[in-house]
């Protein structure tokens, strides 16, 4: 039976592009630092000559994520109270202290990965992948604990989060490691090969934990139905095409076809790091689009204050990686040439 | 035991002539274009049986607030009378509270640049005198008092009446009772908006 609503307040959606951002780069940063670190913490030794690079990465999108946090704020300098003031039951506020760790570890990391020292590597390591195992659980956390909005309020939100990590931060590693190999003068073909192997069940499993999710919610009370139709009719060329379609299930094809093509393992990862994107605007704007009052879908004023902030935060962070994989990557003394004619001094 | 201060709505007494949403701005000077309290009008049914409803609306000082239960540096709290009220001062602005509401009750004030929503007027509850929303309604279809007081009208009328509440499935515990109201008019039609068929 229709209702219409004849006289209603706006209301405007709290989270947008910036939100999405943070968890994007959150995203990518634990989830390069997760599948690095097998190498010099767990043993995987096609790993081992990968964790400086994942070290770099989780660093540099660190340096920026919380950021996109700050400048969402109403209120950005009083960002500070955040570290005096703890709330066990706010994702939010158990969250900044993760944050703080990991980036303390992570900075511990990877100055022991550069000076090769292998007891401290351990330590730092290990402290950096429980805190990004952390990172990742809360930012699941921070949206799927709240009940208003169906889309987020699942337990599978803290596993979707941490899959799509993984998937989009071996991506950007693959993609980082091209850059990685012409700064270091070294191949790292075996590398590749193993992260490759590791990025095809990533974005399998990450693929998985959507049509779970769809199949959970279209199964559910009147908001979760709502929401499944939304994200499969409303949002179907995004979610299942850009997102789903396009982001995963085509890079999973080609890594399946030609898992040691460079071609296809560098377009996999690209469309995989874009679809992560697309997945927490989704997420993030998606989730709350359906109204908690009134009967027509909420739209998302984007400002342009917030696209130049983007656009300004991400050429920093990725300007970060390149200075930091330019320094930490030096080629060894004896293959540096100094003349024309390739004399190594 | 200790106050509990609710508000029961009686809709079959609501003119929807809006006077609650205009001395609640007075009173609170809340700024042009957001509202602490406001009335829906809504219409309900398909020709002939069509029906009209007014359904105001407010911050539900819930038992379990999610509010306060994300708010990351405890600017939001609830107090021992069961009001949830903001510390301008402490409040960053994060949203998080108007993201977890599930009655769209909060939203940031533009000029002050921190959440903000309905209190009860509690300065004016301190000082003995009604909330301004119930002090100005014409019809009397506003009661605010003590649920703890059993001789108090709103808990007699919460005891007696047949009163609903928004979304009573988000276990929030919604202290604005409303009499009268028509069960279409509480529920969110989240099927109808997005065009569904379940």
């Amino acid at each position: 039976m229709p209702t219409i609503h004849l006289f209603q307040t706006a209301h405007e959606m709290p989270w947008g592009l910036l939100i999405a951002m943070y968890l994007f780069y959150t995203g990518i940063s634990a989830g390069a630092v997760l599948v690095t670190s097998l190498g010099p913490i767990f043993g995987v030794k096609e790993l081992k000559k990968t964790a400086q690079v994942g070290a770099i990465i989780g660093l540099s999108l660190l340096i920026i994520a919380p950021l996109h946090l700050i400048f969402d704020l109403e209120q950005p300098l009083r960002f500070i109270s955040l570290l005096f003031n703890f709330h066990a039951t706010s994702p939010m506020s158990y969250g900044v202290f993760i944050l703080l760790l990991y980036g303390i570890a992570l900075l511990l990391y990877l100055l022991n990965l550069k000076q090769e020292n292998e007891k401290n590597i351990k330590t730092f390591g290990m402290a950096s992948f429980v805190l990004a195992l952390g990172l990742e659980a809360y930012t699941g956390f921070l949206i799927g604990n709240v009940q208003a909005h169906a889309l987020w309020n699942t337990a599978l939100m803290p596993v979707i989060f941490l899959f799509s990590a993984l998937a989009s931060g071996t991506a950007m590693v693959l993609l980082v490691l091209n850059f990685y190999e012409k700064m270091s003068g070294s191949s790292l073909a075996n590398e590749r090969q193993a992260l490759a192997q590791f990025f095809k069940w990533f974005i399998l499993a990450d693929l998985l934990l959507m049509v779970i999710l769809v199949i959970v919610l279209l199964n559910g009370n009147d908001a979760q139905y709502a929401n499944g139709y939304y994200l499969l009719h409303q949002e179907g060329f995004t979610f299942i095409g850009l997102e789903n379609g396009i982001g995963l299930f085509l890079p999973f094809v080609l890594l399946s076809l030609g898992p040691s093509k460079r071609s296809f393992v560098n377009l996999s990862a690209i469309l995989v790091v874009l679809s992560a994107l697309i997945m927490r605007i989704t997420f993030v704007i998606g989730g709350q689009t359906l109204p908690m009052t009134g009967n027509s879908l909420m739209e998302y004023p984007l400002r342009s204050s917030h696209i130049i902030i983007t656009i300004v935060l991400a050429a920093v962070g990725f300007g970060v990686i390149g200075i930091l994989v330019k320094s930490l990557s030096s080629k060894p003394q004896s293959t540096i040439s100094n003349t024309k004619k390739g004399v190594v001094s | 035991m200790g106050k509990r201060y609710a508000m029961v709505i009686d809709l079959r007494k609501c003119v929807g002539c809006h006077a609650c949403q205009v001395a609640c701005k007075s009173e609170n000077n809340v700024p042009l274009g957001v509202f602490r309290n406001w009335v829906d009008e809504l219409e309900t049914g398909k020709f002939p049986n069509v029906s009209r409803h007014r359904l105001p609306r407010l911050c539900n000082h819930c038992e379990n607030p999610s509010c306060v239960k994300v708010c990351p540096v405890k600017a939001t709290t609830q107090k021992e009378d069961g009001t949830v009220v903001i510390d301008y001062s402490r409040c960053i602005g994060c949203k998080y509270c108007i993201v977890a509401c599930p009655y769209d009750a909060r939203f940031i004030n533009p000029e002050r640049k921190t959440a903000e929503k309905c209190d009860y007027c509690h300065a004016r509850v301190e000082a003995g005198l009604l909330p301004a929303c119930v002090n100005t309604c014409i019809g009397g279809a506003r009661v605010f008092g003590d649920l703890n007081d059993p001789t108090s009208e709103v808990a007699k009328l919460v005891a007696t009446q047949p009163v609903k509440v928004l979304k009573p499935e988000t276990n929030n515990g919604p202290q604005t009772y409303y009499i009268g109201a028509d069960e279409k008019i509480l529920r969110q039609n989240y099927i109808e908006i997005v065009g569904g068929n379940k």
